[in-house]
């Protein structure tokens, strides 16, 4: 068990090293690897950011851009998702701002209201298409609500699986703050989601 | 009545950094007690519990036309670069000589100009910046011809990169 951890470990390492000489070289066969790889986690996490899917399918493009630009900084030691999604961060902030907004926060007030979250609709029965249906009425509804630090967290975490090291490492936030945004943002989503499944 | 209200706070925060990481086994222990004994704490932790699982179901997944795009622009911005830096080596490697070929003869051009000037009776500071100028003057031809040439050095880059990614 621990061995083939270890081994895990090593192999994440020895690929993250790749992906950091791949990018120096600007190797265009490694680059298109991985776009391949992260294209529904880095949309998901910019979608969960911005609230706003043409926005955030812009915001894709520059992140590949600006990986391919500033591959040199990537130095293999930490994980490539963690400094990608730093990269999409970085690029909403600088958007946000463009817009004259101070900071993510107020992303939430330009499209907090808006359902950009899809759930994708299975071939169901009719009574369980319209249960899911709400459900992810209900979904996009409390996240739409949250505040986009909280709901970026949550989504770090839970969706993406990150640790709460490497949520840290993405939002450059000290650990505490990382924690408290969790907590917070569970203790949001919890009302807003059991309000509107009674 | 104040206690209560912060076990309830408490066991929700632990709840959640559960979530997240792995708890003491003290804090583990007061949890799952607290939880055994508070039935508003264990409806509570499953109505999050839920959330957490809707907030997982959501799927937004890239389209194909996104990814194709993204990725042929960065092949090309690739292409282009390389392109660029494949053009740019002659200059480079030509101003890499020329450095060393003027750190090797500096000294003995400083040299002749002084001989030459005190030969010719020429006040100090003529001659120095005569050798100033001659000095400056192929690292300036240099740059000019560097400057003149980079319209034609870096156009067809874009074409030349277009159609290696096509």
């Amino acid at each position: 068990m621990f061995l083939a951890a270890a081994r895990a470990m090593e192999w994440t390492l020895r690929e993250n090293v790749e992906i950091a000489r791949g990018l120096r070289r600007r190797d265009p066969e490694l680059l298109d690897r991985l776009i391949e790889r992260y294209q529904h986690r880095l949309l998901r996490y910019l979608v969960f950011l911005t609230g706003n899917r043409e926005l955030a399918e812009d915001i894709f493009q520059e992140t590949w851009i600006r990986v391919m630009e500033r591959g040199t900084q990537y130095n293999g030691k930490a994980k490539f998702d963690t400094w990608l999604f730093a990269i999409a961060r970085h690029l909403v902030i600088d958007w946000s701002r463009r817009k004259t907004a101070v900071s993510l926060e107020a992303l939430q007030e330009q499209y907090g209201s808006e359902h950009a979250f899809d759930v994708p609709a299975n071939s169901k029965s009719p009574f369980d298409a319209v249960t899911e249906r709400e459900n992810r009425e209900n979904v996009e509804a409390a996240l739409a609500r949250l505040d986009t630090l909280h709901r970026e967290v949550l989504v770090l975490r839970f969706h993406e699986e990150l640790s709460l090291e490497e949520i840290a490492t993405v939002t450059n936030s000290p650990l505490s703050t990382v924690k408290s945004r969790l907590y917070r943002g569970l203790a949001s989503l919890k009302p807003a989601f059991s309000e509107e499944q009674l | 009545m104040n206690r209560v209200a912060n076990d309830h706070e408490r066991a929700f925060e632990l709840y959640c950094m559960a979530l997240a990481e792995s708890l003491s086994a003290n804090d583990r222990d007061w949890l799952e007690n607290h939880l055994v004994s508070c039935a508003d704490c264990r409806m509570r932790n499953q109505h999050t519990q839920d959330a957490i699982a809707a907030l997982k179901s959501v799927s937004i997944v890239a389209g194909d036309e996104v990814v194709q795009n993204t990725r042929r622009r960065v092949r090309e911005l690739c292409m282009r670069g390389e392109t660029l830096r494949r053009r740019m080596r002659p200059i480079w490697i030509s101003s890499a000589f020329a450095s060393l070929w003027m750190a090797c003869t500096t000294p003995y051009l400083w040299q002749s100009f002084d001989l030459t000037g005190h030969w010719l009776h020429i006040p100090d500071l003529l001659w120095q910046m005569g050798f100033l100028v001659a000095w400056f003057t192929p690292a300036l031809t240099g740059a000019a011809v560097a400057l003149w040439l980079r319209p034609a050095l870096t156009s067809g880059v874009r074409e030349q990169a277009a159609r290696a990614v096509a």
